[in-house]
């Protein structure tokens, strides 16, 4: 007798990945030797003590449990469940959490499903083993400025300025680049999730020429020898321009405490101000590529500060329960442009899909209009997620846990922010 | 003001702006502090205050960022301040790096970008080179051309308007054109530090002209480890196939700096076609990862057994 389990609706080990957020998963008896009455099987998180930890839960309400008992049908009759990450107990590598499926009164084993408890995690906190297979991928994916980095490049311009910046999306925008990122990166390396700078705390583990470079005094970024980012190329020709205004081995960026963010209010209003500081203030930490909109994306730490900006909405939805679209605490604007009912500039209403993945070009690339192409087409879909939609809207990005609609999930979490 | 000063400068400000806020929390009102700081009308006066000291007018401006964005008399207030010879460098300078962040969050600050690159013009020959390499930087990212010409026009004349060779030459690259790139190719051969040829040689990547150049460069034993490894970089760019004879041959001479072959090895694992890793190269970094060599060339062989794991 044997089980199968899949998890994410797939039986490959491609979506194999969990978040903190329930996944929908099903089990089967997959040879059944002659049984004719139901199978008791216990499902249960196979390695307690090492690498990532699951929890399990019947799929009518989820209560998270190591262990689970399910009765399996002789025909082979899938039956559904949840099954987790178990915060805070991310994964390391890929496939070092496991469930483990056992006939319920012999303990006899019946099925190993190796798992990835894959969550982005604090970049300075990261093992070398994480960090080298990070820097790789992303070097693989800048591939000496011929690789697909450079539509990313692309997006974030001058030109596209007003879509992204200054106006209310700014932090949905960015969401869903990074979502669009991180999923080309695991399409690289699927054990690879974006890090985060957390800039309000030193990072001397991420400011190392082993990860994105230390800076020399003429604000050339300098790298280990072994480390493939030294090849990193953009538009503007080899290496990376960035000097710090601080102190990357002992002090923070210059930016207000995590703790002063989260106080900046409680309506979405209130914390939009962020846009201002800490991120920008995080952005302006620094001379050279990150401090300007149209060159920041150039510097790789670009993603990791905006990954610590959307973390930190993250945490700021969870404190104050921010997750659902049509509630105007968590966005102000409900309507769409070129209707009655929008309420500011295209892009950045509720229902407006997001420029460049809904292909959608203006004439002018004025303040109003939008840009007049669209670099890089749809959103990358994922292997485990259907959301967002590959022409996202604004509102699309808020409930990224599932939290309001379970097909609502993204298919990503923060290490400090569980479900 | 040199670097060291205005970091010290800045982060004065920073503790400053974190103490005020600090302090709202904790009053018995409480509330959001983007919100007390708006309330604060007497910040922006404060902030213009030429009696007051710097860090406080600063951290007041810092205060008021991101709830004025958009208020025409903050932003109006910036520009004054920084164009305003009578006001003390480190206070530009950090008016400078408000300005900068809103660049990121403010529509109207965009809207007035004429003024922001008159403003910042204005500044090209400002006495202190904190400000002065600022707003070049900044006009340079805007791809200025009174300001490229200005950068050009300073190494002809000897004294580099960035304040260095090095720095200027990584400004200029902003928005490098192909008039440059002789005068690139004699810094990358003949400039005094590894710095500046370092620089120049990172500019000559997107060169076609200079792979024979950055060949050269890349193959001389007596040039500096670090300009070696950028010029392996563009030489790599522009003729990925030599580049490959010329890393394979560095790699296996073990008479090589370590640096150069582990930084070439590096580019073979990540960048090369995957026939480049045969089966001699195979069986040599095997060599390379048990024998105890530089930490350097060790860390570049089990980054290539990894890779070779996925070829």
């Amino acid at each position: 007798m044997r089980t199968e389990v899949a998890i994410h609706g797939g039986t490959t080990t491609s979506t194999n990945y969990l978040t903190w957020t329930p996944s929908p998963a099903e089990i089967w008896l997959s040879n059944t030797e002659g049984a004719t009455d139901p199978v008791r099987v216990r499902l249960r998180n196979q390695r307690p003590d090492v690498g990532g930890q699951v929890v399990i839960s019947e799929a009518t309400d989820f209560v998270a449990s190591e262990e689970l008992l399910l009765d399996l049908p002789p025909d082979g009759t899938h039956v559904p469940f949840l099954i987790a990450g178990k915060h805070p107990h991310a994964s390391l590598a890929d496939g070092d959490a496991a469930v483990e499926v056992v006939d319920a009164s012999t303990d006899q084993p019946l099925s190993i499903t190796q798992l990835m408890v894959r969550i982005r995690k604090d970049a300075n906190l990261m093992t070398y083993g994480e960090r080298d297979r990070f820097v790789s991928a992303f070097a693989t994916f800048n591939g000496r400025g011929l690789g697909r980095f450079s539509v990313f490049r692309d997006m974030h311009r001058g030109i596209s300025y007003y879509e992204a910046h200054g106006y209310p999306a700014f932090l949905s925008w960015h969401r869903a680049y990074l979502l669009d990122l991180e999923r080309e990166l695991q399409g690289i390396d699927p054990s690879v999730a974006l890090p985060y700078w957390r800039f309000d705390r030193p990072a001397p583990n991420l400011f190392d020429v082993a990860f994105l470079g230390e800076t020399d005094p003429f604000g050339t970024v300098t790298f280990a020898p072994s480390n493939p980012i030294q090849y990193w190329r953009t538009d503007s020709g080899d290496g990376i321009t960035r000097d710090p205004l601080f102190d990357q081995h002992t002090d923070s960026a210059l930016v207000i405490s995590e703790q002063a963010t989260l106080a900046y209010g409680s309506t979405y209003d209130d914390f939009s101000r962020m846009e201002g500081n800490p991120h920008g203030s995080a952005h302006t930490s620094f001379t050279g590529w990150i401090q300007n909109p149209a060159t920041s994306p150039k510097d790789p730490v670009f993603f990791l500060l905006h990954c610590n900006v959307d973390r930190l909405w993250a945490k700021w939805q969870r404190e104050n329960g921010r997750f659902d679209p049509s509630d105007v605490d968590a966005y102000p604007h409900q309507g769409q442009a070129g209707t009655a009912s929008q309420t500011t500039r295209v892009g950045h209403n509720r229902l407006d899909t997001m420029w460049p993945w809904n292909g959608v070009v203006g004439t002018t690339g004025g303040q109003f209009d939008r840009p007049p192409t669209a670099p890089g087409g749809a959103l990358t879909p994922s292997s485990i997620v259907a959301a967002p939609s590959v022409k996202p809207t604004v509102g699309e990005m808020l409930d990224w846990q599932g939290q309001i609609g379970p097909a609502s999930g993204m298919g990503f979490d923060y290490d400090d922010v569980p479900y | 003001m040199g670097d060291e000063n205005r970091r010290r400068f800045e982060k004065q400000v920073q503790e400053e702006l974190q103490r005020s806020i600090d302090a709202r929390r904790a009053e018995p009102a409480g509330g959001g502090f983007g919100i007390a700081a708006e309330s604060t009308v007497t910040s922006l006066e404060n902030a213009r205050d030429k009696t007051r000291d710097p860090i406080p007018r600063v951290a007041a401006l810092h205060a008021l960022a991101s709830g004025r964005r958009n208020d025409d008399e903050f932003v109006q207030t910036l520009l004054d301040l920084v164009t305003d010879q009578a006001e003390p460098a480190e206070l530009r300078s950090g008016v400078l790096r408000i300005i900068g962040q809103l660049r990121f969050s403010s529509v109207t600050l965009n809207a007035r970008r004429p003024e922001l690159i008159d403003a910042l013009r204005s500044l090209i020959d400002a006495p202190d080179l904190a400000v002065r390499r600022d707003a070049v930087e900044m006009l340079s990212q805007e791809k200025d051309e009174y300001a490229q010409r200005r950068l050009l026009d300073s190494l002809d004349s000897g004294e580099p308007l960035a304040g260095s060779l090095e720095k200027t030459i990584q400004l200029l690259g902003y928005d490098i054109h192909a008039d440059y790139y002789p005068l690139l190719r004699d810094i990358a051969r003949t400039a005094d530090t590894p710095e500046a040829r370092r620089e120049a040689v990172r500019l000559l990547a997107a060169d076609a002209q200079s792979v024979d150049v950055l060949q050269e460069i890349l193959r001389n034993r007596d040039e500096d480890q670090q300009v070696r490894r950028a010029s392996a970089s563009g030489y790599l760019s522009l003729d990925p196939q030599g580049f490959e004879r010329d890393a394979r041959e560095i790699v296996f001479d073990e008479s090589e700096d370590d640096e150069v072959r582990a930084a070439t090895l590096s580019a073979l694992t990540h960048f090369a076609h995957p026939s480049a890793r045969d089966a001699e190269l195979h069986d040599y970094v095997d060599e390379l990862e048990r024998s105890p060599g530089s930490e350097s060339l060790n860390e570049a062989a089990r980054a290539y057994q990894r890779q070779r794991g996925r070829d």
